[in-house]
Formats: structure tokens, sequence, C-alpha cells
């Protein structure tokens, strides 16, 4: 809890100085651990190598005597590298071969003890001492410097390390900053114009791969699709008083002969048909219009259940079968005869296949051919509705699908103009699409819909 | 019925009592449920929004306590989904506000008889229009007649309304499962080419349109 609330806090300048603070300190850890165990290693050589060379003269001593011993470390000493010392005693102290001449008790029988050696420079040396059979003292030493110069260089190197790490993290951290910043900003300020009434400001998006960009581009999914859903419910309002005007003035005008004092029982009867079959299809207009929105937002989607498609358009067919032989028209079925499930809005779905099944009907014209058929994808299932007539217009396809659209000018077929926007929302509910195309000749019309 | 408005409310009672009927009214939900529990009635008009209790909590409420009162629910929700939902949730019919009396009556009648006459028939009858629903025949007068899947289907659902009168919309819902028609004029051309296989050439027709409507399939003209 408190961890989390305290990572919630954090700034990204003070998240940085954490970050450089625990870099510092890895790089410190790394650096004892080199020092203490590299420091050993060098010494544990250094001292097996003394040892060996103390054996060797030993072993001289005894077979070859004091004399040629003294020869030895003299020649011994004269070859010797930076570092390496040699000393020669006799059992009174004095010097007898080698470069360590000052005699120092704790010579006999060292075992790799540090010892200060010479007046001017004064060296510290690892010594090996050994007391010869005669009370000779026999020493091989090892200057400490090598020792020191890997402690400089390790401290060097940490130094560099810690320097390089503080420089190029902070660099690092101050561009990061700067970028996050900026790119958060420009999401920020592309919110406040929105807040201030601005819809069409839109989030720069560079790449749409990093977190940032995938959250200016559903920033910007999101506000197109707000935009998209105020334009339509703007152009549905205004749709709406237009086209609910002109049956309403209907309505009155019908009212208005029944009223009429001179008018017969039979004219009055016309009269109330006509406001009572134009009130009938306002409130279907109505009724359409709250499908359609429920489809388009999606909340119809908990309504959808197991369909089998294939049932669903063989019986819809049947069902405007009479209509469509009234307007002389041929219908053709083709649908699987094994049941096509999809995961579906059945009423919607009806409703949808129906209007397109009524579209053809009413426009595809005399002596045309209505074919109906399923089609089975991998992931879809297309529902065609294909006729032979004068189709429509490349340009127009698009337009039709929207609300309240009717491409007949005189809008006298009587259609709500909401039939194709009915299908083209159910499509959508249905994770597809409505394709209009060309049939050669004709309308070809495709609602796409997703199994799953 | 349960239905707060009271104009809508009036409007109903009064046809209903003109027709015959016995109504009690409530307009609360809570009342609604606890009349409907405790006495016994042909069938319940449930409006969807009520003070009180909700509508369709109600009709649930009644269903889980075991009264099978046939209920019509009342709702000016009337999108697809809504008539869904209040069927699932133990509606037996589903009307949309606002709705001609002669749509309401109508669907309270057929509730009501439908109730009534639950027996498994064989053969149904109207005069002398006889289906076999065993062997998917129908004669008229002795005489079979050719009669489509789709033309049958709306027969029997006919004859299983007999003398009743049954309503366009009554139609695409109970025998197409459609749930409205925009475009109204399918019923009528499926009406027309069932009445010329079933009424021409005979002196007595049984299919009768009624205007403003719909339609009654009787002896009776």
């Amino acid at each position: 809890m408190s961890t989390a609330t305290g990572l919630r806090r954090l700034t990204p300048s003070s998240f940085l100085l954490f970050v450089a603070v625990l870099a510092v300190a890895a790089s410190a850890a790394a650096l004892i651990v080199v020092y203490r165990t590299g420091g050993g290693i060098i010494s544990d050589q250094e001292r097996a190598e003394a040892l060996a060379e103390r054996d060797l003269l030993e072993q001289v001593d005894v077979e070859q005597g004091l004399d040629t011993l003294a020869a030895g470390v003299t020649r011994r000493a004269l070859f010797a590298t930076a570092g390496q010392h040699f000393g020669l005693f006799d059992a009174r102290g004095q010097a007898l071969a080698g470069d360590l001449t000052t005699f120092n008790p704790e010579f006999r029988n060292a075992d790799w003890k540090v010892v200060r050696v010479g007046v001017k420079p004064r060296y510290t040396v690892h010594v090996i001492g050994s007391t010869l059979n005669d009370g000779a003292v026999l020493v091989v030493g090892r200057s400490l410097s090598n020792l020191r110069r890997f402690e400089r260089s390790i401290f060097y190197g940490f130094a560099s390390a810690v320097a390089i790490v503080a420089v190029a993290g902070l660099a690092a951290g101050l561009v990061m900053n700067f970028l996050i910043l900026q790119r958060v900003d420009a999401i920020a300020n592309t919110a406040e114009r929105i807040a201030g009434g601005d819809l069409s400001a839109r989030s720069p998006v560079a790449d749409g791969r990093d977190p940032f960009g995938r959250v200016g581009v559903s920033l910007n999914a999101m506000l197109e699709r707000i935009e998209e859903l105020l334009t339509g419910m703007r152009t549905v309002t205004d749709s709406l008083a237009h086209d609910l005007r002109s049956p309403l003035t209907r309505v009155m005008g019908a009212l208005a002969r029944a009223m009429h004092e001179g008018a017969t029982e039979d004219e009055r009867m016309d009269a109330v048909e006509v406001a009572h079959d134009e009130v009938e299809r306002t409130l279907n207009t109505l009724s359409a219009m709250l499908d359609i929105a429920r489809a388009e937002t999606g909340l119809s989607r908990e309504m959808m259940v197991r369909v089998d498609v294939a049932a669903l358009v063989e019986e819809l067919a049947d069902f405007f079968t009479p209509v469509i032989e009234d307007a002389e028209q041929k219908l053709v079925i083709h649908a699987p005869s094994h049941p096509v499930i999809a995961h579906g809005h059945e009423p919607l779905l009806r409703q949808a296949v129906g209007n397109l099944l009524h579209n053809a009907s009413q426009y595809a014209g005399e002596g045309t051919v209505v074919r109906v058929s399923v089609e089975e994808n991998q992931d879809t299932v297309d529902i065609v509705v294909a006729d032979t007539g004068g189709g429509v217009p490349e340009d127009q396809r698009g337009r039709v699908q929207e609300r309240f659209v009717r491409l007949d000018p005189a809008r006298s077929s009587g259609g709500s103009g909401l039939g194709l926007a009915i299908v083209a929302a159910c499509a959508k509910l249905h994770g597809g699409v409505l394709r209009l195309e060309d049939n050669h000749p004709g309308l070809r019309a495709v609602l796409e819909i997703r199994r799953v | 019925m349960v239905e707060d408005d009271a104009e809508v409310a009036d409007y109903v009672a009064k046809g209903l009592r003109e027709t015959g009927y016995t109504v009690e009214h409530v307009p609360d939900g809570r009342d609604g449920l606890y009349l409907a529990s405790s006495s016994s009635f042909d069938a319940i008009v449930m409006d969807r929004m009520l003070p009180g209790m909700d509508g369709l909590s109600v009709v649930k409420a009644l269903r889980a306590a075991s009264v099978e009162t046939p209920i019509l629910i009342l709702s000016a929700l009337g999108q697809l989904d809504e008539r869904v939902v209040g069927l699932r949730a133990g509606g037996d019919d589903y009307l949309t506000k606002p709705f001609g009396f002669s749509e309401l009556h109508a669907r309270i009648e057929n509730l009501v008889r439908r109730r009534a006459g639950r027996s498994v028939e064989t053969v149904l009858r109207c005069a002398d229009l006889e289906m076999d629903l065993l062997a998917r025949k129908v004669f008229r007068a002795g005489k079979p007649l050719d009669l489509l899947p789709r033309e049958f289907k709306l027969l029997e659902y006919f004859l299983r309304h007999k003398d009743r009168v049954v309503t366009r919309t009554m139609l695409l819902e109970q025998v197409w499962d459609y749930r409205f028609d925009p475009h109204t004029s399918i019923i009528d051309t499926h009406i027309s080419r069932l009445r010329k296989k079933l009424d021409e050439g005979f002196e007595r027709p049984l299919l009768h349109t009624l205007r403003g409507v719909g339609y009654r399939l009787s002896e009776q003209p």
C-alpha cells in the first residue's frame, strides 16, 4: 500500500535522482567485490612465487653451501624486476648479499609479513624469510607497489565509471524527461482544446507503436467517435425535425378535412384513415431511429445469441416471396442446407434482411431477378441480396447508408429513408460492414457479419 | 391493470368495460404486485415504468411466486430489444405505446382465450374448412386446398384464433417473428393470396377484413 502510494507520488525528476543513486551504489558494490577478491588473488600469486624462489635458494644453500648461495642471491638481485627484493644476512645480522641490506629481526621465519625496509625511500614489502642451518637469514620480498597499483587502477576505474554513469544517466534522464513531458504536454493540450470546445483538435501522433503513440492514437480514435456521434446526432435531429414535420402536416390536413362541416361520412372515414396511416408511419420511423441508436452504441450487444443465419435468411426470403412476385420479379434463394451459426441479434438481423429484400422489391423494377444467398467465409458470414435492376450510382453508395437519405428526390416512395441505415447499423453491431457493390447490372448488397 | 398514466388507464379501462370486462386499476407497481398475487384475474395489463416498483420486476416477482395469469406488458420503450426483455421476464405479450384500443383488445382476447382452451388438437375446423395438422392437409367442403407451407402456417394461426380479431402486427410478430413492418403491405399480400385459395369459388367467405383493425376468420361476416 505505502510503496504503491509512494510510487504514485514520485515525480519524473525525483525518480531520476533515485535511479542515479542506485547506479552509484551498484558500482560501489561491484568495486568492493573486485577490490577484495582481486587484491587477494594478486597477493596469493606473489606469495606463491616468493615461496618457490625461497625454496629454490634454500636448496642451493643445502647442496652447495652459503658462499654459492650468496653469489646466487647477488646475481638474482641484479637481474630482479621491479618490486622483487632479496636479502641474505649472517647470524649476527650482517648483510651478505642482495639489495636488502638492513637487517630486521622480523625477517626470521617471516611468512608473508609486511615489513618496512630501507631508509629513503622506505618501502613496504611483503617478505618470506627463513633461517638457514648456520643461523644465516634468507629473505625474499615483494614490494606492495603492485597491489597499490592495482588498488589505484580500481579506484580510477570506479571513479570514471561513476562519473560516466552520473553524467550519461543524468543526460539521458533529462532528455527522456523532456521527451515524455513534451508528449504528455501535447496530449494534455489536445484535451484542453477539446474541453474548450474545439472538437476537431487531435493529438499529434508520430509513431503508433510506443505507449505515448498509442495513447495519442486511442485518444484520437475516441475523439473521432465522439465527433462522429455528435455529427450523427445533429444530422438526426435536423432530419427528424424535417421528417416529422411533413407527416404531421399531412395529419393536420387530413384531420381538418375530417372536421369540415360539409364532409360526408365516407370522406371523414377516408381522412381519418389517412391520418392514422401517417401517424403509424411516423411511429415506425421513431422506432427505427431508436433501434439504430441502440445498435450503433452497442447497447443491443447483450441481446445477442446463437443464430442460424441460413435458416433465418431462408425464412425471410420465403416471407417476402409474395411481395417480390407481386413486383413481377423472380426470387432465387441460395442458402446452405446446413446451419450457419453466428453470434447475432435476431430481431435486428431479421429487420436488416427484410429491409434489403423490401428495397429490391421496390427499386429493382419489373422483370428483374432478386437473388438471396448466404456465403460462409473463415470468420464472417455474408448475407447477399443482389438484383438485376438499375443499381445505385457508385458515388451514391456511401450516402444511401446514412439516415434519411433517399435517392428519389421527391421522396414520394413513402419510405422512411432509414432502411439501409438500419442494415448498416446491424452490420456494425455484428462487427461487419454493409457493402453496396455493382452486380453488373443491378445492386449487390452484402451484409457482412462476424461469426463470433 | 397496473398503469400510472391516468389518461391511458381511463382510455383502456373504459374500452375494456364497454367490451364486457371487469377492470381493476392500480397506479403503483407494489400495489399491482399485491393485487395480482392476492386475487385471481383473467389477464393483467402491466405498464413497464411505474412508481414504487417497475413493471418488469413485478412480472418477475409474480412468475417467481407461480402466478401464471397472462400478462400483457405496455411500454413506451418500443425497440427490438425491449420486447425481448419483456417477454424474457415472463410477459406473454408486449405492446408499444402509443397503441390503438383495437390492437390492445385483440391481444387481450388472445391471451384470455389462449388460457381457456389448451387442449392438444389434431384437426382444426371453421365451418366447412378443415385442417389436418398431422397429415398437414387442408380441405374446404371436402375438396383439398393446395397451400404452400407459409400459407398453411398463416391459416393455422387463424384457425387457432377462430372468430377473433387478429391484427397485422400480431401476425407479423407471432407468425413470422418480425418486429414491425415499415412498409405495411406484406401481410396484406399474404392474406390476399391465402384468401384467393381459401374463399375463391365458395359461396361464403371465411376470411374477413376489418378496416383499420385487422382480420378475422369466422363463419359470420
